[in-house]
């Protein structure tokens, strides 16, 4: 299982890890050696079964809509690397993802 | 003044007010405060308001109250799990200053039993690791020999508990990560029934396999403390309603055994080895009805594993962006590179490795071949579970393949350390109950038997512990290194 | 021929429209904390909402019995067991690096909704299906020169509903009277506000061009930021020109999700294809599957009321009302009350309970920011009120004191008047009114001049004169009718 060092740097885009030129080395390395130890499930006959998902068979519970604030939004905010004016701070965001 | 070692009985004097909380706890303090410059068991240690605690504790005894099951009793909670306002690092740089708004449910039931938080314990990052190796605050070390590891990722649970800092700790189960220690440091740890303790607080690293457990001195105050945290939540979907335990446990069946013959077989250490042949004997002196089973899975176990829980993990730590908690890059150009710096700043080497496998593994092209095939491994070794335990009640296995290693001994070499887990995960690939008890030493190190029994079965994995650890008494050596 | 029917005659237009809208449930999809549209920044968050380490979601009930109204409503098939899945992307304005939503396992599939148009016409355009899923924080866009953006969280966590259409739709035109129709349904639910302008509902359009006739779908692309009806219409009005000139120079669309610039009226690439983020979705670990129970679906089928469009052909059909007053009364899910009213008149016909609540009532609603299940008079007192001015016992000028009365707290509508000393017209003999009358036409000769030069916005003058002598008891229209006829001699 060979995995590029272009394909671990996709990856690493994706996780949005700042990897160095050397890591993403290493880690090509570290991820070549544990696909090849995890193909071995290739050999498990999976034919006609299903995924487990979860290991219990629950079902959701629901929550009643009763409206609940704990009151901790301040201490929440306290957590903030930046603040100011009551927002989160952050780097200029530029175009991007709504929903 | 003779302050008791286990939990029970420090309970039982505080409440009938023989014992003092303040005594007991200023006693584990000084304890803790002086092993743990050797140990590194801590990275917090609440001395202030273990204190208050300790007193308000004493003050209720006086008043004729009740403070609960574990009146004064010191417990050490993995620094995984959230304490309001008791910072709580996941043994990581990114959560280095994190101090939660919130309590984790467990800890809310703890501090309704009277116990007394000592403090957060060490741990490998984001629980990632079997030796305690990672965290960000250094490595833990084992109280039967500083050279060695404790085991991990509840490296600092263990640990402390091995040397008498807390009689008892909260550690937390992805893959063995209670267990494996446990068995390292000579003491009980026990992951219960996937759902059984609410994982609300519990910081996932994956969630379909987290779960937090009991860490003792012996089966009987693992089970004290499981029956103060089990139960169903209201805030956790995968809480299991009616899931309380009742404590003591009350069995009186004599339990069936089924001996995982392809794991025991698999066994290559010879200490080991003779510990398990040791217990199958005591089991066979003792009466137990004894069956061989098999579960030809189990070799695809951490293989699963890892891709599952690299997976889970790989979206479970998407949320430490520098934004709303937790460290952030001091310097950046844009978002997006502030992003990256602080991902890459806040999260260790083996953290890192796992995302990347992770999302390696959720990405578009791969996610059939690896996460939907590994779910369907794990269905394959649910069903050789629920086949095995259609004859027996219990399983007993090798808890790991060899005793503890040296620190550093494993660090080049990510995949045999993942491989000492070949025992562990299954049990959570299940959702099962298990938990390892001490079984012998190899010299100076520890050796722990394992125990699985059937999803809500705990309290039989628990009973069959209470039988076998009179066998040996193993339980009660002292670890050498904190020998006055 | 114009540039739209040029491009139509060589290609047919393929529109999809993808749509959230936000329940108002009490409290958010996975927590309990409330979201108000409006709050000051960051008080409506909990550790849920933020996603602090360690903290784990809950389905909030209300929200899926909504989901079940919405789907019975449009005839959707609903799945018994659905399930939640994570979408990844990292935003600032996306607190855990994920969504939950619905993915693989929707809840429902299926549908349609009717599209009513101007002319009273109606058509399904068929839905492909419809998901649960949270909301996200919202990002403000700084000015030009500062370096950073605010994040405000209250919005994190509220329960929306995705719902995506076939691509059925084809024109812009089709479009924005699709989501018309799909805001008159949700309000009519009472399971969403529909306030574009507030965000409650929102929409992202897909659109490709095929030669007419063809099988074959063009390529499309995405539109967003689709924040008005104007910009629906706009946008993809824009877009197919767009395509239509690339397709014609015989370029061909590269496929690629679009921002709407409003203030350049013109559609800007946000990425293409190739930098599409990879949301690797999997299935939420921490909720097992949600089972929808057929007796939950029982239970919400018996409390749907009918679809927008079938009320207002009933209530034009039963009442007699005009169309346009059972548009308005349907948009403001008036209905009920409008039928209470309605049933209690006697001998008043249903038009007049229909006039008084879109003017008198709406408006008190509009000034009060009031909601119609709690309207600012009883549906008695306005029976009775709108009765006593259908038997000449109120005059209309008065019945609107009465009414105002009403709406500040007074009860009983009878009482309010007897208590404003308005009640009874001026028990007036036919001659003697038709006396006064030309009395005033006697003293008026200024005004009299200008009736006679066709200015007829004098008889408001005469009109009022005689309400002035009888204290406004006097029926406005009979004596309208007087002058009329006492000028016109």
């Amino acid at each position: 299982m060979a995995i590029s060092k272009d394909e671990v740097r996709k990856v690493a885009r994706l996780a949005r890890l700042g990897l160095t030129e050397d890591e993403l080395e290493s880690m090509a390395g570290h991820m070549e050696s544990i696909l090849e130890f995890v193909a071995k499930l290739s050999e498990a006959d999976t034919e006609g079964v299903e995924p487990t998902a979860h290991v219990l068979d629950l079902t959701a519970e629901l929550r009643p809509d009763e409206p609940h604030l704990d009151g901790n939004a301040t201490e929440i905010m306290k957590s903030a690397p930046d603040a100011g004016f009551g927002f989160f701070k952050v780097p200029k965001v530029i175009g991007g993802e709504e929903i | 003044m003779n302050i008791p070692a286990l939990a029970r009985e420090i309970a039982d004097q505080v409440r009938s007010g023989i014992l003092k909380a303040s005594d007991v706890t200023e006693y584990y303090l000084d304890k803790t405060e002086k092993l743990n410059p050797a140990i590194n068991a801590f990275i917090t240690i609440d001395r202030e308001g273990a204190l208050d605690r300790a007193r308000e504790i004493d003050s209720m005894v006086e008043r004729g109250e009740d403070p609960g099951p574990l009146a004064g009793v010191p417990v050490g909670i993995k620094d995984n799990i959230a304490t309001h306002a008791l910072r709580t690092t996941c043994g990581s740089r990114m959560l280095e200053d994190w101090v939660p708004p919130y309590d984790a449910h467990v800890v809310r039931r703890l501090r309704q039993s009277g116990a007394v938080i000592m403090g957060k314990l060490n741990m490998d990052e984001f629980a990632m690791g079997g030796s305690g190796e990672t965290s960000f605050f250094g490595p833990t070390r084992n109280p039967h020999s500083l050279e060695h590891v404790p085991g991990g990722s509840s490296s600092g649970s263990a640990a402390a508990v091995a040397a008498g800092m807390v009689p008892l700790a909260l550690g937390t189960d992805t893959g063995g990560s209670i267990r494996q220690p446990a068995a390292y440091t000579g003491i009980t740890g026990m992951k219960p029934t996937y759902g059984r303790v609410s994982r609300f607080g519990l910081v996932a690293f994956a969630s379909s396999l987290d779960q937090i457990g009991p860490m003792a001195l012996d089966a009987q105050d693992a089970a004290l403390l499981l029956s103060v945290i089990a139960g169903h939540d209201d805030y956790d979907s995968t809480s299991i309603r009616d899931s309380a335990l009742i404590y003591p446990i009350d069995i009186k069946e004599k339990l069936r055994i089924g001996i995982a013959r392809n794991m025991l077989d698999s066994i290559e250490h010879s200490g080991v080895r003779a510990s398990m042949d040791r217990a199958i004997s005591f089991f066979e002196e003792h009466d137990y009805e004894i069956h061989d089973i098999t579960l030809p899975h189990s070799e695809y176990g951490v293989a699963v594993y890892h891709i599952l829980a690299t997976s889970e993990a790989s979206s479970n730590l998407a949320r430490y962006d520098g934004i709303k908690y937790g460290h952030r890059a001091k310097d950046f150009s844009d978002l997006q590179d502030m992003y990256l710096r602080t991902r890459d700043e806040g999260f260790g080497m083996e953290v890192k490795r796992r995302i990347m496998l992770g999302t390696y593994a959720l990405s578009a092209g791969y996610y059939d071949a690896y996460y939907t095939r590994a779910q369907k491994v794990r269905t394959l070794i649910r069903q050789d579970f629920a086949q095995a335990f259609e004859k027996v009640d219990v399983i007993i296995a090798p808890m790991t393949p060899t005793p503890a290693f040296r620190l550093g001994e494993l660090a080049d070499d990510p995949i045999s350390m993942y491989l000492m887990d070949s025992f562990a995960v299954q049990a959570n690939m299940a959702g099962l109950p298990a938990l390892s008890v001490p079984a012998g030493y190899d010299g100076s190190l520890p050796v722990g038997l394992q125990i699985l029994a059937p999803q809500m079965k705990d309290e039989y994995a628990l009973r069959v512990a209470m039988d076998f650890q009179e066998a040996g008494q193993w339980h009660h050596r002292v670890p050498v290194e904190v020998l006055p | 021929m114009t540039d739209m029917e040029k491009i139509t005659a060589k290609y047919d237009v393929v529109i999809g429209l993808e749509v959230h809208i936000q329940l108002k449930t009490k409290a958010k999809m996975f927590s309990p904390a409330p979201y108000k549209f409006g709050a000051e920044p960051n008080t409506l968050i909990d550790p849920i909402v933020m996603g602090l380490p360690g903290v784990l979601p809950k389905i909030n009930e209300e929200a899926v019995n909504f989901a079940i109204k919405l789907a019975l409503a449009l005839g959707s098939e609903i799945h018994e067991v659905s399930r939640f899945a994570r979408k990844h992307y990292f935003y600032p304005d996306l607190p855990k690096g994920y969504q939950i939503t619905q993915y693989e396992y929707p809840y429902c599939e299926g549908g349609a909704i009717p599209v009513e148009y101007e002319d009273g016409s109606v058509s399904m355009v068929p839905l492909v299906r419809i998901h649960m899923e949270e909301d996200t924080g919202k990002s403000m866009h700084m000015e030009e020169g500062v370096n950073f953006s605010l994040v405000d969280y209250n919005r994190a966590g509220a329960p929306l509903l995705e719902i995506v259409s076939q691509p059925a739709i084809h024109s812009p035109q089709e479009a924005v009277a699709y989501l018309k129709s799909l805001r008159q349904v949700v309000r009519h639910l009472g399971i969403c506000d529909a306030n574009m302008e507030e965000g409650s509902l929102r929409c992202d359009a897909n659109i490709s061009l095929k030669p007419v006739g063809s099988e074959i779908l063009g390529i499309r692309t995405e539109i967003k930021n689709l924040n008005s009806f104007k910009a629906v219409e706009q946008a993809l009005t824009y877009e197919i020109h767009r395509h239509y000139d690339v397709l014609e120079a015989g370029d061909s669309i590269v496929q690629a999700t679009m921002l709407w610039d409003p203030a350049a009226g013109r559609t800007r690439v946000m990425r293409t294809k190739e930098e599409a983020e990879d949301y690797r979705y999997f299935p939420e670990p921490d909720l097992p599957p949600l089972v929808i129970e057929p007796e939950r679906i029982e239970r919400i089928r018996r409390t749907i009321p009918e679809l927008p469009h079938e009320a207002k052909a009933r209530l034009i059909k039963e009442y007699g009302i005009t169309r346009y007053d059972a548009e308005i009364l349907v948009s403001d899910a008036l209905v009920p009350f409008f039928e209470e009213v309605a049933g209690r008149l006697d001998p008043a016909p249903a038009k007049k309970a229909a006039n008084w609540i879109i003017t008198e009532v709406l408006r008190e609603l509009k000034n009060e920011n009031g909601s119609a299940e709690d309207p600012p008079v009883s549906a008695e007192d306005l029976a009775l009120l709108i009765d006593l001015v259908e038997e000449g016992k109120l005059t209309g000028i008065n019945a609107k004191k009465v009414f105002d009365e009403l709406a500040k707290g007074s009860t009983g509508a009878e009482k309010t008047a007897e208590r404003l000393g308005v009640l009874g017209t001026v028990a007036m003999a036919d001659d003697e009114l038709e006396a006064m009358c030309r009395n005033i036409v006697q003293e008026s000769p200024a005004q009299v001049a200008k009736w006679k030069k066709g200015n007829h916005k004098v008889m408001g003058y005469f009109v009022g004169q005689v309400m002035r002598q009888t204290k406004g008891k006097a029926q406005a229209q009979k004596i309208t009718a007087l002058f009329q006829r006492i000028l016109d001699e």
